[in-house]
């Protein structure tokens, strides 16, 4: 009575109420956030209490029975914080209304149900004490399972690892199909949908139908025909991935750069939603775009790294400015050394021999401690190698796949015995005195990929009788004796493989020796 | 009873309550409740708490394996297999120390083209920090005309018309940040993975990791070019916590290679033996007695010289090259250049050095002077680098090295859009100021993609747009490249498992094969 007239006339306990109403609010929002944390209590507690109760019907384990109460009060009162905190959450975030309700009633009445277990123990209603239990399980485990498909979503819990669907089925001829149906929905479809959907509605968009399409969200119009500037679903697809607001999250699927170009494309010529493609204007510019996305939907390997290099180019590429046109996998095959490494393993090489050719200055070494084949390098043993050291080699011929012989000369017996190390993936035999008759003992390397014979004595009528190697893919013939008028006949002869002859030059220009003063 | 008297039976009995209060269970139980609690807490959270170098221990009982064991402190340079397949045996990476504009070079901006001249925009200033540029400073134009080179339509200026032709064997990134805008920070970074001193270099932590396949030659090479070191000085190719034998071994460019590797007049290579013998046997003796592993590394390294003292001598004199590789590279025999260093580079690797690391100095371009003028001083920067970097990469193609050698070539940072005006002034002649947010960086070999771009930055080369990488993800990629899972790759050192790339990095995969 005495505060009325003094909160009506002055601003300040008006002040001080809206602070309170504005932490009682925010307050409230506060402690939902601890609902996912809280749950986890009530579900321990009441799983025990029942679990006690039932292990208690055990004579030696009665004991356990006295503190099922106790439990039980615990439960009870876990799941009361439960309830409330979830019923303060519920208001502040935008779960699926009727998921949502359901958690909230099962809540409600799993705590119910721990009241009446309470009751039917203190009681010692044993036939009740069961009945509510199996209820009370049963109810734990709903309610948990609907709170975590509140959390991860619905499909969460399901076998297998989660893949990247891939967004399009492979499409023949992309001018000939519909524009909405067969490209934009699916593509929604794959990446939007489980968000902005039927189930949910996050930021109170829809991306399943046209007409929701075109209402847009509570940030304006997701699409707006022919204005890309203004649709905020392309301005979200092109912020970078890091961004608060780039879309989808950066943990989900993300588009690829095709697919972003092509929404893109699709918004500016208007947002059609019945034509089909080839009906809708495109520049040059366009159609390769759209010819891309039909490489991309034929190409099933694109679809697990979909999207890490996002937008790539694009806008950019619009305004004629200056990124490099990119071939997602550079311009020239790469030989990698990794891949010169078998994939069946093989046994450990026996020890001993390891060490003797260790003890005369060879580096054997596993190529990687995961493998047991070995690689081994003769570069601090010398020049002059005995033939006792190249013998050692037969006995671990099983696993030895990398053998470097770099500045050596080497016996004829030697070389025959190089012939029979018939694993070998990667051969240098670089300023060695190879010649054309020792040449023919490599014809038997068969897994022979990487052939290095930098500075030998080696001309073409000896590289002729290699013809046999099926795996040869790279070959090094600088400062070789042959001679680089007989490349077309060697290139002839091995088709599949990549010859470097070396000898490169470059020019001298006038900036080299001459400085700017 | 005296006020005495009272006194000293008041302490008598306080003495007493004391004493008996340190014998009565229940005093103990009260009082260290806190305490208890502590203990078992520390118990139950053993598993989650156990500090790093218990951890290891516990590891190492158990499994007989010790982070330390591999660790020869007699043969600290063995080679040892990678952990996982490796892409590459060997690194060459050619730092331009002071840090080249890749507005000049390689990150072609026309949009930046039409503002030259024009204030900078106030965007581009707000909450930013620059080495010198205070005030509004003017924006400046790319001092070089572009085009794009290749198949791949890499751009690459016309300042590097010879490693033009090499755009389809590399990977460029376009988009490498850093957050040290000083160069002897931002250097450390690049190669120590820390700004602060202290920390291993890259080299350190491979030749610790992988050790070198020629135990004639040091495993980690560094050779400088520029007329200066790089500002971070030694720190930069030290090996911090690592053991010593693992720092990088600098290499002059001039004269002798290693300094006294011929021995001195009137001394014979037996004499040499017997000394360096009669100096190990006082080592061994000094270390039965104290046990001190750097004991052994010193024994090493002297049996190391005294074997290199036969090798580096002929891996190490460039002048029995033939005279086309000469002309290849520039070279300029006698004198200390980069050309030298490239070729010498090629030759170690070849040779079966692990590591190899260039630094050539004077790429500041400030503006401040001719010297340091993206049209004058620095033209001659891309003079001196151009012709020996193209070489570098075609001669160990042709020697088939490429495959197994993976180059890298950048600086610590990049250069700003605009023109510095240092203290408010624009500077006398065209130059830009550090510029911490986007630089270009090229890998090549190693199982690197050829002919691919990774990364874009805005219109004006100010900030990324994608593709933005820093020096830890380089790291990763590097130590990825040699068969390292840089995550895993640690040393325990003050309590804790430590790492190349601390607590970040990611590998490139955009850009290996």
């Amino acid at each position: 009575m005495i505060l009325v007239p003094v909160f009506n006339n002055s601003w300040v306990p008006n002040f001080l109420l809206f602070t309170l109403y504005f932490l009682l609010f925010h307050m409230l929002e506060f402690f939902g956030r601890f609902h996912p944390i809280l749950v986890h209590l009530p579900i321990g507690f009441l799983i025990l209490a029942v679990l006690f109760q039932w292990i208690g019907r055990w004579s030696g384990y009665s004991y356990l029975r006295l503190s099922v109460p106790v439990i039980l009060v615990l439960g009870m009162l876990s799941a009361l914080f439960a309830c409330v905190t979830g019923l303060a959450l519920s208001g502040t975030a935008d779960y699926p209304e009727s998921l949502l309700g359901w958690h909230q009633w099962m809540g409600i009445g799993t705590t119910v149900l721990s009241l009446g277990m309470f009751w039917a123990v203190q009681r010692k209603k044993t036939r009740e004490t069961n009945l509510i239990a199996v209820m009370l399980l049963a109810g734990i485990t709903i309610t948990g399972h609907m709170g975590g498909s509140l959390t991860h979503g619905e499909d969460y819990l399901s076998f297998g690892p989660a893949e990247i669907k891939p967004t399009l089925a492979p499409i023949a001829d992309i001018q000939a199909v519909h524009a909405y149906n067969d490209l934009v929905q699916p593509i929604f479809e794959a990446r939007c949908v489980s968000c902005h959907g039927a189930s949910k509605q996050k930021g109170n968009l829809r991306l399943d139908e046209p007409s929701f399409i075109l209402k847009g969200g509570e940030d304006g119009l997701a699409v707006k025909p022919k204005d890309v500037e203004n649709s905020e679903l392309i301005k979200r697809l092109l912020l970078p991935q890091d961004a608060k607001k780039h879309m989808p999250p950066i943990s989900k699927a993300q588009l690829t750069g095709a697919e972003i170009q092509f929404l893109q494309w699709w918004v500016r010529t208007g947002a059609d939603f019945e034509q089909k493609i080839n009906a809708l204007p495109q520049t040059a510019q366009d159609k390769q775009i759209l010819l891309d996305l039909q490489t991309a939907s034929q190409d099933t390997g694109n679809l697990t790294k979909a999207g890490s290099k996002g937008a790539t180019g694009d806008g950019a590429a619009a305004k004629g400015s200056a990124a490099a046109p990119g071939n997602p996998s550079g311009v020239r095959k790469v030989f990698s050394l990794a891949a010169s490494i078998p994939e069946q393993p093989v046994q450990a090489a026996k020890a001993d021999l390891v060490q003797r050719l260790k003890e005369l200055g060879v580096v054997v070494l596993p190529v990687n401690r995961e493998s047991a084949y070995l690689s081994v390098n003769f570069v601090t043993v010398g020049k002059l190698i005995p033939d006792s050291a190249i013998a050692l080699l037969e006995g671990i011929k099983e696993q030895l796949i990398w053998l470097k012989l770099d500045d050596v000369q080497l016996s004829p017996a030697a070389f025959s015995l190089i012939g029979k190390l018939n694993r070998l993936t990667r051969l240098q035999l670089s300023n060695s005195n190879l010649s054309d008759e020792s040449i023919g003992n490599l014809q038997n390397l068969k897994e022979l990929q990487w052939l290095n014979l930098v500075g030998s004595k080696v001309t073409t009528q000896g590289l002729l009788k290699l013809g046999t190697l099926p795996k040869l893919q790279q070959l090094f013939l600088y400062r070789a004796a042959f001679s680089t008028t007989d490349l077309a006949t060697l290139q002839q002869a091995f088709p599949a493989v990549q010859i470097d002859t070396g000898n490169y030059r470059l020019p001298l220009l006038p900036g080299d020796t001459s400085l700017v003063k | 009873m005296t006020r005495d008297e009272l006194h000293a039976k008041r302490l008598a009995k306080e003495a007493e309550t004391a004493y008996l209060q340190l014998h009565t269970r229940r005093h103990f139980l009260k009082e260290s409740a806190m305490g208890l609690g502590a203990l078992a807490m520390g118990t139950l959270l053993g598993g989650c708490g156990l500090s790093a170098v218990d951890k290891m221990a516990r590891e190492a009982a158990n499994s007989g394996a010790n982070p330390l064991a591999e660790f020869d402190p007699a043969r600290p340079l063995l080679p040892k297999a990678p952990p996982f397949a490796a892409r590459a045996k060997s690194v060459i990476y050619l730092h331009m120390a002071g840090a080249p504009s890749q507005l000049e070079l390689f990150d072609f901006k026309p949009e930046l083209m039409k503002m030259d001249g024009q204030d900078c925009p106030p965007s581009l200033l707000a909450g930013k920090q620059f080495a010198f540029i205070t005030g509004v400073p003017k924006m400046l134009g790319p001092q070089a005309s572009f085009q794009q080179r290749g198949q791949s339509g890499a751009w690459i200026s016309d300042h590097l018309p010879h490693f033009s032709t090499m755009a389809d064997e590399v990977s460029f990134l376009k988009a490498v940040t850093t957050d040290q805008f000083n160069h002897a920070p931002a250097q450390l970074l690049m190669h120590t993975g820390s700004a602060r001193l202290g920390r291993p270099s890259m080299g350190s932590w491979v030749t610790y990791g992988l050790g070198t396949e020629n135990q004639n030659l040091p495993g980690f090479v560094v050779l400088t070019s520029g007329g200066s070191f790089p500002d971070a000085g030694k720190s930069v190719w030290g090996s911090g916590f690592l053991p010593s034998v693992y720092q990088g071994v600098q290499c002059r460019s001039e004269g002798d290679p290693v300094l006294f590797i011929k021995d001195p007049h009137g001394m014979s290579r037996d004499l040499r033996k017997a000394s360096i013998d009669a100096i190990n046997q006082a080592n061994a003796a000094s270390y039965e007695e104290y046990k001190d592993p750097e004991t052994l590394s010193r024994i090493s390294q002297y049996e190391m010289a005294y074997r290199m003292q036969i090798t580096a001598p002929e891996v190490m004199n460039i002048n029995d090259e033939p005279d086309y590789i000469h002309e290849m590279y520039g070279t300029q025999p006698g004198k200390s250049c980069f050309a030298n260093n490239a070729l010498l580079a090629r030759k170690l690797v070849e040779k079966g050095v692990r590591y190899v690391q260039l630094f050539d100095w004077g790429w500041d371009a400030h503006g401040d002077n001719a010297g340091n003028s993206l049209n004058l001083g620095i033209i001659n920067k891309y003079r001196s680098v151009d012709k020996a970097m193209t070489a570098l990469l075609l001669d160990l193609k042709q020697r088939g090295l490429l495959d197994e050698t993976l180059v890298v070539w950048g600086g610590e940072f990049g250069r700003t859009p605009m023109m510095e005006n240092r203290n408010g002034v624009q500077n006398p002649y065209k130059g830009r100021d550090h510029h911490t947010d986007a630089f270009t960086i090229w890998m090549a070999g190693g199982g690197i993609k050829k002919g691919f771009s990774y990364g874009e930055t805005d219109e004006i080369g100010y900030s990324p747009v994608s593709g933005k990488v820093e020096a830890f993800d380089i790291q990763a990629t590097i130590l990825h490249q040699l068969g390292f899972d840089h995550e895993k790759f640690t040393f325990p050192f003050q309590g804790r498992p430590f790492r190349l790339t601390d607590v970040g990095g990611k590998v490139i995969e955009e850009i290996i094969t």
